[in-house]
């Protein structure tokens, strides 16, 4: 019996009680500090990290300080984002937009080639992939690819009702109401799920939502200021 | 003694153009060689003749003038000699084949020789009437005596398969009119030369035929028996045009040659054995080809930056394919990994029959420096001492070999107001000029190109963060806009970038998202 466990620890079908604490090897602050508390420290490195959401809710903004943290002397590759990318907001992070690529690839196929490709090169720090489908097999090349360029990939796919459960280092939903964001961790490396946090729409977007500004919205601008 | 002296070896190839049909006959897949066989199209006439022709029996290639011009070894047997007129030569041997002689092929030929001897020899002059001559003076240094030189360049021509004669001598034309004459002697005395040229008839000293007929009728017979004559005297009878000729042939004036110079461009074609349908078969072929371009850019210390790839196929078709490197490369396997994922997106319209590889672009080859150090990048410097598979242009020339030029670009800014014409694509990976000025505050990261009309239903639901952001544009060029800009939330909870035309205040449009 006893041999018997020892062989199934070593092929690591056994969930120990003990591996829930820091379970990965380097983190990376998020700038917030709520979320980097959920996350144990910040998003895990040189890995796949999943983001989902409905679009155009602050999923970009929330990796924004990780991105910054990768230092400007290597790549940034955007896989089929989901419209133009804008080059002012690249240079308000202080981005060198030489140093930005888009791909476009319409298939998905050459676009999961592309994310592996720029992930193990090694001269690419981060890559956006867009990307609706991935299975098991697709997903460890992925991984494998980007432990060996340590590269980090960011997957950015809609919430879908029904998903195949896969073995991501970290996957989020990212839901938004109308305090801020409502992040939950669907997956997580040898960690608890379930966990929720909500981020004020202020800490998102500091520089255009001020705390007191959010009580006094209004639904129309004012007109009189038309001439 | 012969060290000083400035010798001259001339070849002499008879028969090209016979000697090619025999050696067509002998390798009919004389596919691979495409080193020497670079040029086939032209000879696609040679080769359909070849196919009819019986090489056993009597063969002769026919000038314009209807001489025979060249003659296999049984149409001599039956009688047949070199000048023969058409009439006399079909009395003697009525199964005669004829080919018509093709000038322009032998030429080609005799090109190709000169290539490939120029790997053994500096100075190589074409000749008119299929020949080459070899400087030979400043090579002997090189190949530790004259012998060993010859052996070297005699291997060569018997690889190559042509009928030759040769000779050497101190003056280019002393040695062109030995080597018609077939003396086939390689020696450097000049007194075997001078002895062996005065015995020259002089029907063979190249004289124009009115010149021959004077000299005939003064009784002189042999070259020898001209140069005894003095100079002046001779001049003074015959002209210019016979002071010319003998001061080539005493050597007191230089003669005028003109040395080949290599193509210092890489083409090369490769016929394929059977006729190839898929794209990925002709990965082994092209192996080949790149290999080729390796030798050559190595030599010249050189990396290629742009090849195209000719797939010629059937009925004349071709398909052309652009592969690029923006890093510049020269070894075969990083041109294959190239060319490989731009096959793949290649649909090949018909078999493709002959492989073309030509360089179109290439450039000094640099030092690519790697980090000396690499291991495990900490936590702390991430990007420093990466381990690098692929650089950053190694890398964007794979993505463009596979997804296509157009696809691959990086986000640029243009020096305009409007969002959607300041923010453009510009080619990927290159520094672009900073523009001055401030960044705006508030940009999202995508930007709706054209801006989309927003019905009044989703405006209701609106809520609006911040504003107004004014932007006055193209004032100066009678096409002004006037733009407020705000952020707001819709009912999904998505952030979007608006703004509304203050021609018409009522209508909302959406520029961006905020992502």
């Amino acid at each position: 019996m006893n041999a018997l466990l020892q062989q199934l620890q070593n092929r690591q079908l056994i969930w120990q009680a003990s591996q829930t604490e820091a379970p990965y090897e380097h983190c990376q602050s998020t700038g917030f500090a709520a979320l980097d508390k959920l996350l144990g420290g910040g998003w895990p490195q040189h890995t796949v990290i999943e983001l989902q959401s409905h679009g155009a809710c602050a999923e970009v903004q929330l990796i924004d300080k990780a991105l910054d943290g990768s230092g400007s002397e290597l790549l940034q590759i955007w896989i089929n984002p989901p419209a133009k990318l804008c080059a002012e907001y690249l240079l308000q992070q202080q981005r060198p937009l030489h140093q930005v690529l888009q791909l476009q690839a319409p298939r998905s196929a050459d676009a999961l080639w592309a994310a592996e490709l720029c992930l193990k090169s090694g001269s690419c720090a981060d890559v956006l992939l867009w990307q609706h489908q991935l299975n098991l097999t697709q997903l460890k090349r992925l991984q494998l690819a980007a432990a060996q360029g340590q590269s980090q990939l960011y997957l950015f796919r809609p919430a879908l009702a029904e998903q195949q459960l896969l073995p991501w280092a970290l996957s989020l939903q990212l839901l938004p109401v109308s305090a801020g964001l409502q992040i939950r961790i669907l997956k997580r490396k040898g960690g608890w799920q379930q966990q929720e946090l909500l981020l004020p729409w202020a800490e998102l977007y500091p520089h255009f939502i001020k705390p007191q500004l959010q009580q006094q919205q209004y639904s129309n601008p004012p007109l009189s200021r038309v001439s | 003694m012969s060290e000083r002296m400035e010798f001259w070896l001339y070849l002499y190839f008879p028969q090209l153009q016979l000697d090619q049909l025999y050696l067509l006959q002998q390798q009919p897949a004389a596919a691979t060689k495409s080193s020497i066989s670079q040029s086939k199209n032209s000879l696609c006439g040679a080769d359909k003749n070849a196919v009819r022709l019986i090489l056993t029996q009597p063969l002769a290639i026919v000038g314009a003038d209807h001489q025979l011009l060249q003659l296999n070894s049984e149409a001599k047997k039956a009688g047949l000699t070199l000048g023969m007129g058409l009439a006399s030569a079909a009395a003697l041997c009525h199964q005669l084949q004829l080919v018509p002689h093709q000038a322009e092929q032998e030429q080609q030929q005799l090109q190709q020789l000169a290539q490939l001897l120029y790997q053994y020899c500096a100075d190589i002059a074409l000749q008119p009437n299929c020949g080459l001559v070899l400087k030979l003076s400043p090579m002997l240094a090189l190949y530790g005596g004259a012998l060993q030189f010859w052996q070297q360049l005699q291997q060569v021509l018997q690889q190559s398969g042509y009928q030759y004669h040769f000779a050497t001598a101190q003056q280019p034309l002393v040695a062109r009119l030995l080597a018609q004459q077939g003396w086939d002697q390689f020696v450097l005395h000049s007194d075997k030369i001078q002895q062996q040229l005065k015995a020259l008839p002089l029907r063979y000293a190249e004289l124009p035929d009115k010149l021959q007929e004077q000299l005939q009728r003064l009784g002189l017979t042999q070259l020898g028996d001209l140069v005894k004559i003095p100079q002046a005297e001779l001049v003074r009878r015959f002209g210019v045009d016979m002071l010319q000729y003998l001061q080539q042939l005493t050597g007191a004036k230089p003669a005028l040659l003109q040395f080949i110079q290599p193509a210092e461009q890489f083409e090369q074609q490769l016929e394929l054995l059977y006729e190839m349908e898929r794209s990925d078969q002709l990965l082994g072929p092209l192996q080949h080809l790149f290999g080729l371009l390796q030798l050559y850019l190595q030599k010249r210390d050189q990396l290629a930056y742009q090849l195209e790839l000719c797939l010629v196929q059937r009925q004349d078709q071709q398909q052309q394919l652009q592969l690029h490197s923006a890093q510049g490369e020269y070894q075969s396997k990083d041109w294959l990994k190239i060319s490989e994922l731009q096959l793949e997106r290649t649909t090949l319209k018909k078999p493709v029959i002959l492989l073309k590889l030509i360089l179109k672009r290439a450039g000094p080859r640099y030092a690519q420096y790697k980090p000396l150090f690499v291991g495990h990048a900490g936590a702390g410097n991430l990007g420093s001492g990466k381990e690098q598979l692929y650089s950053a242009l190694q890398l964007l020339s794979l993505l463009q070999a596979r997804l296509g030029k157009d696809q691959v670009k990086s986000p640029c800014l243009d020096n305009d107001l409007l969002p959607e014409q300041a923010n453009s694509y510009a080619a990927a990976l290159e520094p672009q000029a900073a523009i001055e000025g401030n960044l705006a505050a508030v940009r999202p990261a995508f930007l709706v190109d054209p801006p989309l009309a927003l019905d009044p239903e989703q405006q209701q639901q609106l809520q609006l963060y911040y504003g107004p952001e004014r932007l006055s544009s193209g004032w100066w060029q009678q096409q002004s806009q006037h733009r407020d800009y705000y952020v707001g939330q819709n009912a999904q909870g998505q952030w979007l970038w608006l703004f509304r035309d203050l021609q018409q205040p009522e209508q909302l449009y959406l520029q961006g998202y905020f992502s």
